[in-house]
C-alpha cells in the first residue's frame, strides 16, 4: 500500500486571482501566507498586518477565505479521484491511496511526475510525496521535497531526520519536547514507549506508531458530490423546436452516459434554457421511478418543450440532476408487483410531463365529518395517506359539489330546474366548531329529471348543492 | 336488486392466461345479472365503451362502479377529466381501492385525448374511464384502437347531444324513476330492446 500525498502551501492565496502588485492574505491580524513578490521586500508569513504593510507599502492584503479554499480542495479532490478510488482530503493537501488490485501504481515514478505536472500545468503549487503510511506521505509532502519512497526502509531513516514540528501533535507535548531539547521525529521515535506513554499519553504513541506504520490509520474517504451539472453553449441562437431538442437529445445522453459508469440513476433533474435577452427558464422534471435512459428523458422533456417559449433564441442549455447510485439487482422478473409499479411511475411521469404535475392527481380520504374535507385531491405522489378504518358512507354520493353550488329557493322548496323532491331522513352534521362552524342538515333530493342530489340546508335557511350521486 | 357478488377470480384468470393464450373477448362482470347477460358475459376488454347520457348524477357510476372497484384490487384505475370532484368516502364504500385511482385533468381536448391513449396502452392501467363534452369520429377511432392494442377496459362518456361514433358497444342511459334505463347498441348485431337495471 502506497500513499501519494500532495500539499498546497499557497492555497490560500490562489483562491484569489494573480494580482501584479505584493499579495498577502491575513487571518485575525496577523500575515498568513504571501507571495514571492512580498517576500522580495522582507515580508514573511507570521508578522502583523501593520509590520508587513510597514515594510512594503504596496502590498495588497485580503482576508482568508475558507469556503474557497474548501471548494478549490473539492475541485482538487475530483482530479484525485480520476486516479484512485480512495482520497482523503485533509486542510490543505491530498491524499491518494494506491494499493495493487484496486488503482496500481505502476511506475511510481512516472505517477509522481504526472500529478506533479498536471497540478503545476493548471497553475498550483504543489509538494507531492509518496511513502507507505498516510502520515509519513503528508510530512514529507510538508516538508517540501519531491520525495519518493516505496518499500525500502529507507523511508524510516529520512522520516527520522525531518523535525517533529511536522507532527500534530498536543501543544502542552509540543511543550515538553521543547523542553527536552528534542528537535527530530527521531529522537522522539528513539524514547521508550512506555515513558512516553506515561508522560504524554495513548495518543502521542498512537500517533508516532500510524506514522511508522506499526498501528493501521483511519482516514474518510472523499466521496464525489452525487450530482451532475452540464452547460452547452449553443454555436448560433436555437430559435425552433428541432434544434432546442437536438441540444437536449446530446446533454441528456452526456448525462446517461456519466451516470451508467457509475451504476446510478436520476429520480429528478432541472433543465435551463438561456435566451438571447439574458432571461433564463428552468424546469424541474420529478421522476416517479429511478431513470437512466436517455431517450425516456429526452421524451419527457419533449413533452414539456412545448409549453416553453421558443420564438426567441436559445443561447444555452443546462441540466443539473442529482443522481442516486442503485445497489439494488435487477430482478424485475421475478417481482411482477413491483414491474406494474414501474409500468405506472413511467406512465405517471409521461403524463405530469405533458400536462403539468398539478393536472395528474391522487384521491385521499381524511376523517372529517365535513365532507369538503373528507376527501383530498392532491397531486401525485400522495404524500400521506392517513389510514382508514372506517367502512365508508355509502349513503354518500360519489361526486363532490366544492365549492357548493347555492340554490334558489320558490315557497320554501329548493330548486335546481324545477323543484326538488327529498327522498328518505336528513342527515345533520354539526363539527368543525373549531375552525368555521359547519351545522347542516343534509338531504337527498331528486330534480325533474331524476337526477339524485346531496343537498344541505343551514340554519338560515339557505340551500345548497353539495354532490352528484352520479 | 343488489349488485351481485363479484366474480374476482374470474379477473385474475384473464390477466394471467393473456400471455400465452389468445382469449376472444374477456369479459369482466358488471355487478348486475341482468346487464352481464344483455352483453354476454359482461363488458368486453379491448372495447371503447361509449356511454351516453343526457344528465348526471342519474346513476351512471353506480352502474361502473362495481367493475371498476373489482379492477382496482389487482390493476390501476385512469380518470381523466371527471367532471366534479370524486367524494373518497363513497369510492371506498362501493370497495374502490384508493391508492390505485389515478386522475388526470388535463386543460385541453388535445392533452384529454393524448392522456387517454397513454393510458389504453399502459399494461398496468385496468381500466381508462373519460369524460368528453364532444370527440370527433377520427379521435374516436384513434382510441378505438388504441383500446383493442392495450387490450384492457375502457369506459368514455358523452353526453346524449354528442354527434354519433362508430362504436363497438354504446349504451345509452336514461333514468327511469330510481332505476336506470338501458339501451345496448352492438356493431354488427341486432339491436336488443331496452333494458331497465334497478341501481
Amino acid at each position: 500500500m502506497l500513499w501519494l500525498a500532495v500539499m498546497f502551501p499557497a492555497l490560500s492565496l490562489e483562491v484569489y486571482p494573480a494580482c501584479q502588485t505584493p499579495f498577502g492574505v491575513i487571518e485575525e491580524r496577523s500575515l498568513l501566507a504571501c507571495d514571492d513578490k512580498a517576500k522580495a521586500y522582507g515580508v514573511l508569513p507570521g508578522m502583523s498586518a501593520a509590520q508587513a504593510c510597514a515594510l512594503c507599502p504596496s502590498l495588497v492584503l485580503r482576508p482568508r477565505d475558507r469556503a474557497a479554499e474548501g471548494a478549490l480542495l473539492e475541485h482538487l479532490a475530483d482530479f484525485a479521484y480520476g486516479l484512485t478510488p480512495r482520497v482523503v482530503v485533509k486542510p490543505a493537501g491530498l491524499l491518494m491511496n494506491f494499493t495493487d488490485d484496486l488503482s496500481p501504481v505502476g511506475d511510481a515514478r512516472v505517477l509522481l511526475s504526472r500529478v506533479a505536472g498536471h497540478l503545476q500545468h493548471r497553475g498550483y503549487r504543489a509538494h507531492v510525496a509518496l511513502a507507505p503510511t498516510a502520515m509519513a506521505a503528508s510530512i514529507f509532502a510538508r516538508s517540501g521535497a519531491l520525495s519518493l519512497w516505496t518499500h525500502n526502509d529507507a523511508w524510516r531513516l529520512a522520516l527520522r531526520s525531518l523535525p517533529w514540528e511536522y507532527l500534530s501533535l498536543p501543544k502542552s507535548v509540543r511543550a515538553a519536547c521543547m523542553d527536552l531539547g528534542l528537535s527530530l521525529i527521531g529522537e522522539l521515535l528513539d524514547l521508550p514507549r512506555a515513558g512516553l506513554r506515561r508522560r504524554f499519553g495513548l495518543d502521542v504513541v498512537h500517533t508516532l506508531e500510524r506514522l511508522m506504520g506499526e498501528r493501521p490509520e483511519i482516514n474518510t474517504y472523499w466521496v464525489p458530490p452525487p450530482v451532475f451539472k452540464s452547460r452547452i453553449p449553443l454555436p448560433f441562437p436555437a430559435g425552433t423546436e428541432d434544434a432546442v431538442l437536438y441540444y437536449i437529445r446530446r446533454i441528456t445522453t452526456v448525462l446517461c452516459d456519466f451516470i451508467g459508469r457509475r451504476d446510478a440513476h436520476v429520480r429528478q433533474f432541472t433543465v435551463a434554457l438561456g435566451y438571447e435577452d439574458k432571461t433564463a427558464l428552468s424546469e424541474e422534471f420529478t421522476l416517479a421511478r429511478p431513470e437512466r435512459d436517455a431517450a425516456v428523458l429526452t421524451g419527457l422533456v419533449r413533452a414539456r418543450l412545448a409549453r416553453w417559449k421558443t420564438h426567441s433564441g436559445i443561447v444555452w442549455i443546462s441540466l443539473e440532476a442529482p443522481f442516486e447510485t442503485n445497489t439494488e439487482g435487477n430482478l424485475s422478473f421475478w417481482r411482477e408487483e413491483e414491474s406494474q409499479e414501474r409500468e405506472v411511475k413511467g406512465l405517471l411521469d409521461r403524463l405530469c410531463a405533458r400536462l403539468g404535475n398539478d393536472a395528474v392527481r391522487a384521491v385521499s380520504w381524511y376523517p372529517d365529518y365535513r365532507p369538503e374535507r373528507a376527501t383530498v385531491e392532491a397531486s401525485w405522489p400522495p404524500t400521506d395517506r392517513p389510514s382508514r378504518d372506517d367502512p365508508g358512507r355509502p349513503a354518500h354520493p360519489l361526486w363532490l359539489v366544492d365549492p357548493p353550488h347555492p340554490l334558489t329557493v320558490v315557497d320554501k322548496i329548493p330548486q335546481l330546474s324545477g323543484p326538488l323532491r327529498f327522498v328518505g331522513d336528513p342527515e345533520r352534521l354539526e363539527t368543525g366548531w373549531w375552525d368555521g362552524p359547519a351545522a347542516r342538515e343534509y338531504f337527498v333530493a331528486v330534480t325533474m329529471h331524476a337526477e339524485r342530489l346531496w343537498i344541505f340546508r343551514l340554519p338560515d335557511g339557505r340551500w345548497f348543492l353539495q354532490g352528484y350521486f352520479g | 336488486m343488489r349488485a351481485a357478488p363479484l366474480d374476482l377470480e374470474g379477473v385474475e384468470e384473464i390477466g394471467v392466461c393473456r400471455g400465452w393464450t389468445r382469449v376472444e373477448a374477456a369479459t369482466l362482470s358488471t355487478g348486475f345479472p341482468a346487464l352481464n347477460q344483455y352483453l354476454g358475459g359482461g363488458w368486453p376488454d379491448g372495447v371503447f365503451t361509449e356511454l351516453r347520457l343526457g344528465r348526471t348524477g342519474i346513476g351512471e357510476m353506480r352502474l361502473l362502479m362495481p367493475a371498476l372497484s373489482a379492477l382496482s384490487r389487482h390493476y390501476y384505475v385512469l380518470w381523466v377529466a371527471p367532471p366534479y370532484r370524486p367524494y373518497a368516502p363513497a369510492l371506498v364504500a362501493q370497495n374502490m381501492v384508493l391508492d390505485r385511482l389515478l386522475l388526470a385533468r388535463p386543460r385541453t381536448h388535445k392533452e384529454a385525448l393524448w392522456a387517454v391513449s397513454q393510458g389504453l396502452l399502459c399494461p398496468s392501467i385496468g381500466a381508462v374511464v373519460s369524460w368528453f363534452s364532444g370527440i370527433r369520429e377520427g379521435e374516436f377511432r384513434g382510441l378505438q384502437r388504441r383500446a383493442s392494442e392495450g387490450g384492457h377496459w375502457s369506459f368514455c362518456f358523452l353526453p346524449e347531444s354528442a354527434t354519433p361514433q362508430p362504436s363497438h358497444l354504446r349504451l345509452a342511459l336514461q333514468s327511469l324513476q330510481g332505476a336506470l334505463r338501458i339501451r345496448v347498441s352492438q356493431k354488427a348485431k341486432r339491436p336488443l330492446p331496452p333494458l331497465v337495471v334497478t341501481l
